[in-house]
């Protein structure tokens, strides 16, 4: 599965695209989506021309959320730098900005595999309002030594996420966190990231408010379904996510063979590999169970191959 | 009159086997087939085997230990004035053979050319004979460097080279100049995926994902052709691998990213082009940065991606693949590799082979690229005595 299509709402705004033209028409009612894309770029336009406008517009504080798609040259790998600065530079501005979303990138426009991105952590500190960041793509990337009061929401996308991205979510403080979503992806994609580096999630006692746990687009799906079917977590999250992943039944035997896993208000298992008597099984249990779109395996030179969904 | 085919190529390998069997199923007698082995004993037998009107296939002489023997014996005085390690003819008759290892590709390049050059000589005096593709053409195109050296020139779109080095070293100074972070290195004499690395540059540390598998043990470095894609992030082992790989002479270009079209897979494509015509297309489909068939890849839908490209835009393309084939008129099949970038904005020609047109069950208007081929020779034959 490849991302194919933009986010159509985001920080429960419906999300239009920014036309440097027209300007900003509502500032408070939508979340507004900034890319440059291929055509601009021919055209000799740059991200920082489309961010300084949108930024002039003197109700800009009355954003809330913002979206940002393809900046200079993000389709083969240019990172993220210059925006970060940008937004930095105009902090003051953006007094009411509390949902962020950075690198709404589709496949056409590039692999995730390519989307260079930066260093966010001057971002986390100088937004310390921010409630949700969402980042796609994971070359480059780095959040530092997050603490942050009031984030609750933090998504990572990625073909492959490293272990020292990782390690910094570990490690980051996050009082108020509820959503977190890391996308694990292969290594192929320097997604390099093990078990050991995301069993610290698993104790609980990272992010006291924590609901919904993602550990999404993962090559390790068993290993982390049978580390989750043990762990404290469950005591303390309401959505457990372990869909895009290579997920099997060994794994989800663990789930099964947990008894606590009826405390979960939902079970997110879509894109798997599982067979049809265990989908049955899952989908018999009282929570809320996604065991949509079954893979098949690939088999390769006598193999079973099992890949997770997003990749390239 | 129908002209007889004679075939320059190791006798047992399956490029010649369905040659013949695409010559039976065009009616036409079966090829007479001189071995590369007979021609390193001695090329000139080529003047009493050849005769005036044949038509000459000049084949791979890969996968074929005692042929690989011959043609690096032949290279020796050719890669011992380049001052690289190199095997000595002592050497040579004691390999035993290890199959996949990369032995010394730079000397038995030399050793190719070497006899090449001499078949073109004997071919040379043989009055009209038709050579499909020439012993010189041959040589460039399994010259990577050279070769695109040449397209650049011709004006055809390719991705952005580097010019040559030596080291591992010298390709971090010369990426950090140029502030690229990915490139593409590949062996600049080597079929398939033999010897190709993407490298990528990040903040904190480097990664190789490479088909090739760096092997060391007591004391000493070998490099083995593989069919697992590998991924090396310690920087001791990629610049032993990339070191090694550069004492063979390498080509190194930009890393494109590649268009997808299908859930998590990137692409390009292999487009057969004949007597200037682009026929037999494959979409080699990948997970990872190297798309050759034979690692685990798949072949994708060329059909919807032709009709997601649109007829005129396809064509396009073809025409792209013709350009580039027409930088060597006198080779009458090439094999194109072009990419796509995402979204299908750019189209670069990454490489072309000399005997890329081995694609069985490939159609082109009902044909596969032997009964293509010689269908064509055949009509032009005909159409030119007629």
């Amino acid at each position: 599965m490849t991302i194919d299509s933009h986010v159509d709402e985001f920080g429960g705004l419906p999300v239009r695209e920014f036309d440097p033209e027209t300007g900003i028409q509502d500032a408070s009612g939508v979340a507004y989506r900034l890319t440059l894309g291929y055509e601009r770029e021919q055209q000799g336009m740059k991200f920082s021309d489309l961010l300084e406008k949108y930024l002039s517009h003197p109700q800009i504080g009355k954003v809330t959320a913002l979206v940002i798609g393809c900046w200079d040259g993000a389709y083969e790998g240019s990172g993220a730098e210059t925006v970060v600065d940008q937004l930095l530079d105009s902090s003051d501005l953006l007094t009411g900005l509390r949902h962020l979303f950075f690198g709404d990138i589709t496949f056409e426009e590039s692999e995730i595999s390519w989307i260079g991105q930066a260093d966010l952590s001057p971002l986390l500190r100088s937004f310390p309002q921010l409630e949700e960041l969402r980042i796609r793509g994971a070359n480059d990337l780095s959040l530092g030594r997050v603490n942050h009061e009031h984030l609750k929401t933090l998504v990572i996308e990625a073909g492959g996420l490293g272990a020292d991205v990782v390690q910094e979510v570990t490690a980051a403080v996050l009082p108020e966190l509820e959503h977190l979503e890391l996308w694990l992806g292969t290594d192929e994609y320097g997604g390099d990231a093990s078990i050991a580096d995301v069993e610290p999630l698993l104790t609980g006692a990272l992010f006291p408010k924590l609901k919904y746990l993602g550990l999404r687009n993962s090559m390790f799906s068993d290993e982390i379904a049978k580390a989750i079917a043990a762990a404290p977590i469950l005591n303390q999250i309401e959505v457990v996510d372990l869909s895009l992943g290579t997920l099997s039944d060994e794994g989800a035997q663990a789930l099964l063979d947990c008894n606590r896993l009826n405390q979960l208000k939902k079970l997110d298992l879509h894109f798997h590999y599982l067979s049809d008597e265990m989908c049955k099984k899952l989908s018999d249990l009282e929570i809320d169970v996604d065991v949509s779109d079954q893979q098949e395996p690939d088999e390769y030179d006598g193999e079973m191959e099992r890949y997770c969904a997003v990749s390239e | 009159m129908s002209s007889q085919f004679v075939i320059i190529g190791n006798p047992e390998n399956r490029r010649v086997h369905l040659f013949q069997q695409a010559l039976e199923s065009q009616g036409q007698p079966v090829a007479r087939v001189v071995s590369y082995e007979r021609l390193l004993q001695d090329v000139d037998c080529l003047r009493d085997i050849i005769r005036p009107g044949d038509i000459v296939r000049i084949e791979s002489p890969g996968e074929n230990f005692a042929v690989e023997k011959g043609l690096l014996a032949r290279g020796v005085a050719a890669a011992e004035v380049e001052g690289n390690p190199f095997l000595s003819p002592r050497q040579i008759e004691r390999l035993e053979y290890d199959h996949g290892l990369i032995l010394h590709p730079r000397q038995w390049y030399m050793g190719y050319c070497s006899l090449l050059i001499q078949i073109g000589k004997c071919l040379s005096g043989i009055e009209s004979i038709r050579l499909l593709n020439p012993p010189a053409d041959i040589r460039e195109l399994f010259d990577k460097r050279a070769c695109h050296a040449r397209c650049r020139e011709a004006g055809c779109a390719v991705p952005e080279a580097f010019p040559e080095i030596h080291t591992f070293d010298e390709l971090l100074t010369i990426m950090r100049q140029r502030n690229e972070r990915r490139v593409f290195l590949k062996l600049a004499h080597a079929s398939s995926a033999s010897g190709v690395v993407a490298l990528h540059q990040k903040s904190r540390r480097i990664e190789a994902i490479t088909s090739t598998e760096l092997v060391m043990q007591d004391g000493q470095t070998r490099l083995y052709n593989s069919l697992k894609v590998r991924r090396y992030t310690d920087l001791r082992e990629i610049r032993t691998l990339i070191d090694e790989l550069c004492r063979e002479r390498v080509h190194v270009e930009r890393w494109m990213p590649k268009a997808a079209l299908s859930h998590g897979r990137t692409f390009d494509l292999r487009v057969v082009v004949i007597a200037g015509q682009a026929r037999h297309t494959v979409v080699r489909e990948s997970r990872g940065p190297l798309t050759n068939l034979h690692l685990g890849n798949r072949r994708g839908d060329g059909e919807r991606l032709q009709e997601l490209l649109g007829p005129e835009r396809w064509r396009a393309l073809m025409e792209v693949c013709e350009q580039a084939a027409g930088v060597y008129p006198e080779s009458f099949q090439v094999g194109v590799d072009l990419l796509l970038t995402p979204g299908f904005r750019q189209a670069l020609i990454l490489e072309l082979n000399a005997f890329g047109d081995l694609l069985p069950g490939i159609l082109w208007e009902g044909e596969e690229t032997y009964q293509s081929e010689i269908n064509s020779l055949v009509t032009d034959y005909t159409g030119r005595k007629g």
